[in-house]
């Protein structure tokens, strides 16, 4: 019988059972689930030495592969690894405010679930994490803290406003670089309606200090497909412009068109150094999570 | 390129839809908030060559898809190679005339003549509609097997029919046959005088004794019907043929004569026979159509009544023309009686019909005797020929004396002066030789009492005005009287003096007064008019045709065919054909001469049955274009949704209205 797991469910669907923090607990716990990790033992841990077991010591640590073999009793010595931290950088401008479809999420608050599941992943183990909400500029500030708090004060922050008409997505990663101090994440969600150049300079230079830039494109899919709406004027809403079209007549070119920005994105942000990754709203959160923490290979989170 | 539909192609303005459509949209007002702008505006920097072309494409096939539909609608027919012939509706016009009849190498030509036709009709496609029209007018119609059944019953006609009336009731069956593409073809002997109309043919009243054929300008206008001939070459024919026949008097007493002519290439024996017998041999000299040889024999009747007789020749290849009939009547004179009003000059032709024993005498009053008087005589009973009184005085007495017979005429005041006498030509009797009846034609009278009809008996029936005179009638007859409105006297009109006065005068007393019934000379075919009082017609062979009316159509069969008023024999019927059909000289087998009297924008003569074919169906608009038609316009249909479904289209229809994208 299978089992259902919050991070494979439609994002609709769960926004629709519970508030953000709700969702948010469920989809790391099935995330969690799902590396087929103990969530408990290992966890943000890494083998030092062994040593003689004193009293008091926790059985659990004792290695008795040494003690069957050699009759000795020795404890496995962890060293606890070292905090990371990360910081979210978060596009709300008004771009990030619009749905293709009533019955999906908008591509903020898809990227709200998402990024308050990433600080409830990361806090669990402990590492410290902030949260810096952009458009035309910085929207608030959350510097990174690893405290059981932080997340709280993480998921208040996204309900302070936002809807600018611009995004400046190069600055904002400069900043968040800029608070977290010693070498770390910093993880970008924005439907990057911006050129992609600044930012992948801004993430070249956030990877010269020693960051890992995760960026994850966060997107409708009504973006993507140009599915048939009737001939009309299509207005953008930050800038305003107007462009008359028929989907029926240019929706292949459009899709062209797309891929291969998404595919300038994903070049110029490798080239970068950045790690790039696509989410529609219409995903399961446990895809994006998968490709943001980055299971296996460098800069993973977890 | 024609269009069977045209009114259709007023769909063809549907084609401008998506050009408006393609126009309008540039005026879009609804607008949509769309995120990915930059996108839409990066592929139309990038697409718009490709959109463009591909715009310009769609909207091509969108138009070519609207234009091909109208143009279907509108039914085109085309002329193209590989696309078989368009729906026909053809009129073969098959000349049958007495010369098809001619047999040459055992074979006649009408069977080549039908043999062509079959040939024809069997090309023809369950689309086409088709008639077979033989020369004398007479239509069949149907399906190919049905047409092919009317061919092989087909004969010769018994006459030369008339190619001409023929050819117009072809072309009208033809144009009948819209929106098929109307195509007349003619298959003939090609004999030089197929198209020439006899006189009779002007003549609607049917009224034709002498059957003599005059060339006429018969132009027929077959406008923008094709008509395409084929004429069958053949060797020249030697014939020899009996051109005219002819008893003499038409009645005999019981001696007569017999007056034919005979056209022959050299010295040809001769027979005449009277009800089947031969009664006379012999042999007549060469003589041309022009300028026939003449024979006049005197014969004696061993029979009484009607009787049938015909002068033959030896038989030739063309057999139609050997044998011409005639008919006689072999009875007593007929009697009259002549009173002294009739005038001095009356009676003295009296008694010299008399004397040749052309006449009778007998007493007034009795049965079959005709008086013959003034108009005021006292007394008179029917039949009666009258003259007008010649003492002015008299004209009341005379006009008592019509009133008591039952004549509607009556004597008007009398006119002076010289007027001409004006023949109305209308003959005595329908027999009546042409020269007996226009006698009257230029008689000069001075004295007359113009007839009017009496009132209360209604207008007067053209046959009872033979002639005329100052424009009022002048001579007219009816049923037991004839009325002349001068007296017979030369202060009053010259008639008396004139040579045709005497013939005119037998002619009145024996058939118009007597009981000599009536001889008509007609053609095989014929519309035949005026047969008042004949119940049936008694063929050679003794059987009888009912008549309903008085009208007919001659037979096609040769012969005598007597007329009967129930039980009596009241006249004949003489069929025999033209004489200019023995004129077998034939145009060349691509001499437009054939069809000179055809007029029209395409008239052409074949030489070959192929080319004939040929040149049938060349003139027809072609093969239905509908299924290229929709062909092309689903093609441009798929391509149109193809191009709209897997790659940018252009302009074009505008997709369900529905709000799918929204904050």
């Amino acid at each position: 019988m299978a089992t259902s797991r919050a991070d494979q469910l439609d994002p609709a669907v769960l926004a629709a059972l519970g508030h953000l923090e709700l969702v948010a607990r469920w989809v790391v716990d099935g995330f969690i689930t799902g590396l087929h990790r103990s969530p408990r033992k290992g966890f943000s841990v890494e083998f030092a030495e062994h040593r003689p077991y004193m009293p008091g010591d926790d059985l659990r640590y004792l290695d008795w592969r040494i003690a069957a073999r050699a009759d000795r009793w020795v404890v496995k010595q962890f060293e606890e690894e070292t905090n990371a931290r990360a910081m979210i950088v978060l596009d709300v401008s008004r771009s990030m405010q619009w749905t293709g479809d009533p019955a999906r999420l908008t591509k903020l608050a898809y990227a709200e679930a998402l990024a308050a599941a990433v600080a409830l992943l990361l806090i669990r183990q402990r590492d410290a994490v902030g949260l810096l909400r952009f458009d035309s500029g910085t929207r608030s500030v959350v510097p990174p803290r690893a405290q059981r708090a932080q997340w709280r004060r993480l998921v208040a922050a996204f309900s302070e406003t936002g809807g600018g008409d611009s995004s400046d997505v190069a600055s904002a990663l400069l900043q968040a670089g800029r608070l977290v101090r010693r070498p770390g994440f910093v993880v970008l969600l924005s439907d990057l309606l911006v050129d992609p150049e600044p930012v992948a300079d801004a993430a070249r230079t956030l990877r010269a200090r020693g960051h890992e830039v995760l960026v994850l494109h966060v997107m409708d899919p009504t973006e993507r497909d140009f599915p048939e709406s009737g001939e009309a004027l299509y207005r953008d809403v930050e800038s305003g412009l107007e462009v008359p079209a028929a989907p029926a007549d240019v929706r292949a070119s459009y899709q062209d068109t797309v891929q291969q920005a998404l595919g300038e994105w994903r070049a110029a942000l490798g080239r970068a150094g950045a790690r790039y990754a696509l989410s529609m709203t219409d995903e399961p959160y446990g895809r994006a999570l998968r490709h943001l923490v980055g299971v296996n290979g460098r800069g993973q989170m977890v | 390129m024609a269009f069977l539909a045209p009114f259709f192609l007023g769909l063809a303005v549907l084609a401008g839809v998506p050009l408006a459509v393609h126009l309008l949209r540039r005026r879009v007002s609804r607008r949509v908030d769309f995120p990915a702008v930059r996108y839409l505006t990066r592929m139309e920097q990038e697409h718009s060559r490709e959109l463009k072309l591909r715009h310009r494409l769609l909207l091509i096939l969108r138009v070519l898809a609207v234009i091909a539909l109208a143009l279907a609608a509108a039914r085109p027919m085309a002329n193209l190679a590989g696309l078989g012939h368009a729906p026909l509706s053809l009129a073969v016009v098959v000349d049958n005339s007495l010369s098809s009849s001619a047999v040459r190498d055992g074979r006649a030509a009408l069977d080549d003549l039908r043999a062509d036709a079959r040939a024809l009709i069997g090309t023809l496609s369950p689309d086409d509609r088709a008639w077979i029209v033989t020369a004398d007018g007479r239509v069949s119609g149907g399906t190919s097997e049905a047409l092919q059944e009317a061919l092989a019953d087909l004969k010769p006609l018994g006459g030369r029919g008339d190619l001409s009336a023929a050819t117009r009731r072809a072309l009208a069956l033809a144009r009948s046959g819209a929106p098929r593409a109307p195509v007349v073809a003619i298959v003939s002997d090609g004999q030089r005088n197929a198209f020439v109309t006899p006189a009779a043919e002007r003549n609607p009243s049917g009224a034709d004794a002498g059957g003599a054929a005059v060339e006429t300008d018969s132009a027929i206008s077959a406008g923008d019907i094709p008509v395409v001939a084929l004429v069958r070459a053949r060797t020249a024919l030697r014939n020899h043929a009996v051109l005219t026949a002819a008893a003499t008097p038409p009645r005999w007493t019981p001696a007569g004569a017999v007056q034919f002519s005979l056209a022959a290439s050299d010295v040809t024996p001769w027979r005449i026979t009277l009800d089947g017998r031969t009664v006379a041999r012999g042999t007549a000299p060469a003589g041309t159509l022009s300028s026939p040889a003449r024979i006049a024999q005197k014969l004696s009747s061993g029979s009484s009544g009607w009787v049938r007789g015909s002068v033959e020749l030896d038989a030739d290849e063309l057999r139609g023309d050997d044998t011409r009939w005639f008919a006689v009547r072999v009875a007593p004179p007929p009697s009259v009686a002549a009173r002294g009003e009739a005038g001095t000059f009356l009676l003295a032709a009296l008694a010299t019909l008399v004397e040749e024993k052309r006449l009778g005498r007998g007493a007034e009053g009795t049965a079959g005797v005709v008086t013959v008087a003034g108009a005021d005589a006292d007394n008179v009973r029917g039949p009666v020929f009258l003259t007008a009184p010649t003492d002015p005085v008299r004209v009341g007495e005379a006009n008592r004396t019509l009133t008591r017979l039952g004549i509607p005429w009556r004597f008007g005041a009398i006119a002076r002066g010289l007027v001409l006498a004006r023949s109305t030509d209308v003959r005595l009797s329908a027999g009546a030789p042409a020269d007996v009846s226009e006698s009257l034609d230029g008689a000069s009278v001075r004295v007359r009492y113009p007839l009017v009809r009496s009132p209360g008996t209604g207008a007067p029936a053209r046959t009872d005005t033979l002639a005329t005179a100052g424009g009022a009638p002048w001579a007219v007859a009816g049923p037991n009287y004839v009325l002349l409105a001068s007296p017979l006297d030369p202060d009053a009109t010259d008639l008396p003096l004139r040579a045709g006065f005497v013939p005119w005068l037998l002619e009145s007393l024996s058939r118009r007064l007597g009981d000599d019934g009536q001889v008509i000379e007609a053609r095989p075919g014929q519309f035949l008019a005026g047969l008042e009082g004949v119940t049936a017609l008694e063929r050679p062979d003794g059987s009888l045709v009912p008549l309903t009316g008085t009208r007919i159509t001659v037979p096609n069969d040769a012969g005598v065919y007597l007329l009967r008023r129930q039980a009596a024999r009241v006249g004949a019927l003489v069929v025999n054909p033209e004489a200019e059909e023995s004129d077998v000289a034939q145009n060349g087998t691509q001499d437009a001469a054939f069809l000179s009297r055809v007029s029209g924008r395409s008239v052409s003569v074949a030489a070959t049955p192929d080319d004939w074919r040929t040149r049938i169906f060349q003139q027809t608009a072609g093969r239905s274009l509908v299924p290229i038609l929709l062909a092309i316009a689903l093609v441009a249909l798929l391509l149109e949704a193809w191009f709209s479904r897997g790659a940018p289209t252009t302009a074009g229809v505008k997709a369900a209205d529905r709000p799918a994208i929204s904050i």
